[in-house]
């Protein structure tokens, strides 16, 4: 009888501990040393010793998605955009100050006199991560592809400033699609030449060369995976710092340095593993245990932290801004009675104590660290042309403009906007503020991101609680939406000074007057207050003190991992 | 019994294709666009590419058939969200985390819940009785979207026993399953002790214990084998709950599942991971249900399903 009890405890015990095993085996798939929390814990405890010779080389990081498609063509989303530019590489790469540096270009581009033709010569020995070269052709191919209308590629509209562009986006069939490729404006001169003409002269276009959807794609490997190419760890192919090498689709992403990079002796990180966080409460958790070094947080988490150096504040080229439908409301159409409604708002109250997450009032509505696309920033050329907050102005402003624009009382407005926590929070705020400094009564209704853009792109809202992040570091990417006819002018607001100003810098050569025209167009808008920017977005995050050149961009990538090391 | 399996087969599927059929035309219902910011850059020609890829260009009695066609062949279509990923694989890649974070928890809760009402309605009126029923109701009254985050942050944090969040070994699993579980737990400790002071009033425990039969053999052979009956009826819906309510507890922990995949696929819309995953969901509650009726005959011998129908 205890021999029969020995032996089920026994067996018991075997059972449970193969069951844990099996368990433990399915999710590992690396050995100990290179899981997350024991490279945590060796860099807490390598921290705590203040040992600098035995920095480590493994980064285990948070990250809020799990990117869709890693291609170069599709790429649309920061998380695309994020791998990419860890596994694959375009001619140039932007450093920490946003300056393109040669890549898998050997030198900065020749541009001809008329600024359309960019000459520019491929590195030496550059090749695939399979080892096969890199070549001029890689990057037609890419330009093409993108282009093709059947990719259907949403940031096909910046590739299409290569001449004949738009042609191939326009085709109407396989043959006109062909046709049109051969007539591009990106030429192979020879394996390591390559030519680019564009169709009008673009000055921020070296920089657009590092943007992702320059890179170069591979024939040989693209082709054959059709729609599963950068579906996964194996269907992903580059040129850049770092491989692919495990993809567990929303729970875990594995980059490891790769060795026939060209300039593997600058990349320090051997291993970098981004897990797939959602709730920035359990990033928070996960940092604190040392499970990782890098976790965004919010702006309620960010009180624990001030004063310490992990907190680090990003600065991103986002806006936050109102629009005003003035069809649906024709008062809206009065320029005072915007000013009203903006002046009424107190902008400093909003970042403080709604955003807490270092964002701060909008003073205008390029924000803070764009460029003005003549090597200055252009927030400090065009100066603060924020609307102050003034409630006494904006009653009467109000008064003024109903008047002007005939209307004895204003229709039921409600301001439409995204339902995540903050904006409804940012709604509750403004309402107050319209009551309180206005007299008006406004609704919130927040509803889910894709129907507010439904209804917003339709022009079915009074107001609307928006925002607009930079497609590339120029001031065009913010005030072209505004010429008369563009769809995200919603608002129904035109201005044929301004429409003209705007015409004339999409084509101007002379890079200052450039950049004065797009300065004289924004004040337009600002005066007009055809938009009212409220404020510029920043995000907190905390990060390991002894983790250093981790850059964050303020648009497109999340971070640029390839100067990142240790301490 | 065969022919009432077959039968429930036969209802199994009407009802899948009513599901289908309702989220279908539902979800065109659904204002906003699955393209999002894509429509404001594509030039109209690719936009109408896309559309024929994904049926939309058809009118919609079209797409419906279309799609009944490809469900019944087990195809679900391909995730605009996330264009090289089929539905089938999205599932198969995220069920079963969730799957094996529901098992854990239903395990447990059945153990832990059966334990604690068995002991609440032996110790009736005894500190044992209200400490059962004092964990129960905590069980029943903190949702876990409250309990989560405390597991997460006290035992996770502060006492550093066990990983905050993240799926990658089996310490990992331990949080999870014990915040999902614990509604379930409160559910069947109520249940069963409810159960068991039902059957302990019953004439034939009165008639074995007047037999002098041991203690432990009137609780186990007679008052837990009576009183489990009952229990046993809300398992099936109680698995599905577990095993499809992981929403909130997978976000909590960064679990990989398939709970944040539905909820995400709502806010894109992501018409057809929002239908493939309905009709899924749809399709393991409907199974389950299923297997507890058989197993329900199997516990209680009086039943034999499908006699005298």
């Amino acid at each position: 009888m205890k021999l029969k009890k020995i032996l089920t405890t026994a067996f018991a015990v075997t059972l449970i501990g193969a069951s844990l095993a099996a368990c433990g085996s399915k999710n590992s798939g690396n050995d100990a040393s290179s899981s997350p929390s024991s490279s945590a814990s060796s860099s807490a405890s390598a921290s705590a010793s203040g040992d600098s010779s035995n920095s480590k080389t493994e980064l285990v990081m948070n990250y809020r998605a799990d990117p869709p498609a890693l291609d170069v063509s599709k790429a649309e989303s920061a998380a695309s955009f994020t791998f990419l530019g860890a596994v694959s590489e375009g001619l140039y790469r932007l450093d920490k100050d946003m300056k393109p540096q040669p890549a898998l270009a050997a030198d900065m581009p020749q541009i001809s006199a008329d600024g359309l033709t960019y000459t520019i010569k491929l590195r030496d020995g550059i090749t695939w991560s399979d080892g096969s070269p890199v070549t001029a052709n890689d990057f037609v191919y890419s330009f093409q592809r993108t282009l093709d209308p059947k990719t259907a590629a949403t940031y096909a509209f910046v590739v299409a400033w290569i001449k004949g562009g738009n042609d191939i986006q326009s085709a109407k069939d396989d043959a006109a699609v062909e046709a049109a490729k051969k007539n591009l404006g990106a030429k192979a001169i020879d394996d390591k030449t390559l030519e680019i003409t564009l169709d009008h002269p673009i000055p921020f276009f070296t920089s657009m060369l590092a943007f992702l959807n320059f890179y170069p794609q591979k024939k040989d490997f693209v082709e054959p995976l059709g729609d599963k190419n950068g579906a996964d760890a194996d269907k992903v192919i580059g040129c850049g710092p770092f491989l692919l090498t495990k993809w567990d689709h929303d729970q875990t992403l594995v980059l490891e340095k790769n060795p026939k990079y060209w300039d593997a002796a600058n990349v320090k990180l051997t291993k970098v593993t981004l897990n797939i966080v959602k709730d920035t409460a359990t990033g928070l958790n996960l940092y604190e245990t040392g499970a990782t070094d890098y976790a965004d947080i919010k702006g309620d988490q960010m009180k624990a932290y001030e004063g310490k150096e992990d907190l680090k504040i990003k600065s991103e080229l986002v806006t936050g801004y109102l629009n005003f439908q003035a069809t649906k409301v024709p008062a809206f159409a009065n320029a005072k009675v915007r000013q009203a409604f903006s002046m009424a708002i107190d902008r400093q109250g909003l970042a403080d104590t709604v955003l807490m997450n270092g964002s701060v009032p909008a003073t205008g509505f390029v924000p803070n660290g764009n460029s003005d696309g003549n090597g200055n920033e252009f927030r400090k050329i065009a100066g603060n042309d924020a609307i102050a907050f003034d409630p006494a102005k904006a009653k009467q402003l109000l008064q003024e403009g109903l008047a002007e624009a005939g209307v004895s009382k204003l229709p039921a407005i409600s301001i439409l906007s995204d339902d995540t926590e903050t904006a409804k929070k940012m709604d509750e705020y403004l309402v107050s503020q319209w009551q309180t400094n206005l007299g008006v009564t406004v609704t919130a209704e927040p509803m889910p991101h894709k129907n507010r853009l439904d209804k917003e792109l339709k022009k079915d809202y009074t107001i609307v609680s928006t925002l607009w992040g930079a497609d590339y570091n120029d001031p065009m990417t913010w005030l072209d939406m505004f010429l008369k006819g563009s769809p995200l002018n919603t608002q129904d607001w035109t201005n044929a000074q301004y429409d003209d100003l705007i015409k004339k810098a999409q084509v101007e050569q002379d890079l200052a007057k450039r950049s004065d025209e797009l300065v004289q167009a924004e004040k337009i808008l600002l005066s007009e207050q055809a938009v009212t920017p409220l404020y510029f977005r920043s995000s907190p995050f905390v990060i390991n003190p002894k983790l250093k050149d981790l850059i964050l961009p303020p648009y497109g990538p999340d971070f640029e991992l390839k100067w990142a090391h240790f301490e | 019994m065969l022919k009432y399996t077959l039968r429930r087969l036969l209802y199994m599927v009407v009802t899948l294709w009513i599901i289908v059929t309702v989220t279908f035309f539902l979800m065109k219902l659904l204002p906003g666009d699955p393209f999002g910011e894509a429509v404001l850059k594509l030039p109209p020609e690719s936009l109408a590419i896309i559309k024929a890829q994904y049926g939309l260009d058809k009118p919609v009695w079209q797409q419906y058939l279309t799609y009944l066609g490809h469900v019944v062949q087990g195809d679900l279509g391909v995730s605009y969200s996330f264009p090289t990923r089929s539905v089938v694989s999205v599932i198969k890649d995220a069920f079963p985390a969730s799957f094996e974070l529901g098992l854990i928890s239903l395990i447990f809760a059945i153990i832990v819940g059966l334990f604690l009402g068995i002991i609440a309605a032996l110790r009736h009126n005894k500190a044992g009785d209200y400490t059962a029923s004092i964990i129960a109701l905590i069980g029943i009254s903190i949702p876990s979207f409250v309990i989560g985050p405390l597991l997460s942050y006290f035992i996770g944090v502060k006492l550093r026993w066990l990983p905050p969040g993240l799926w990658l070994g089996p310490e990992h699993r331990v949080l999870p399953a014990l915040a999902l579980s614990l509604g379930t737990i409160a559910i069947l400790a109520r249940m069963m002790r409810a159960s068991m002071l039902e059957v302990m009033g019953l004439d034939f425990i009165k008639t074995a214990k007047s037999k002098g039969l041991s203690r432990s053999t009137i609780v186990g052979k007679h008052m837990i084998r009576n009183a489990i009956l009952p229990v046993v009826t809300i398992l099936g819906p109680i698995a599905v709950n577990v095993l499809t309510g992981t929403l909130v507890v997978e976000k909590i922990f960064s679990v990989p599942g398939l709970g944040s995949q539905f909820v995400s696929s709502i806010y894109s819309n992501d018409y057809t991971m929002i239908t493939g995953l309905t009709l899924f969901y749809a399709a393991v509650l409907i199974i389950v249900m299923f297997l507890t009726d058989i197993v329900y005959g199997f516990v209680d011998p009086r039943i034999r399903l499908g006699k005298g129908k």
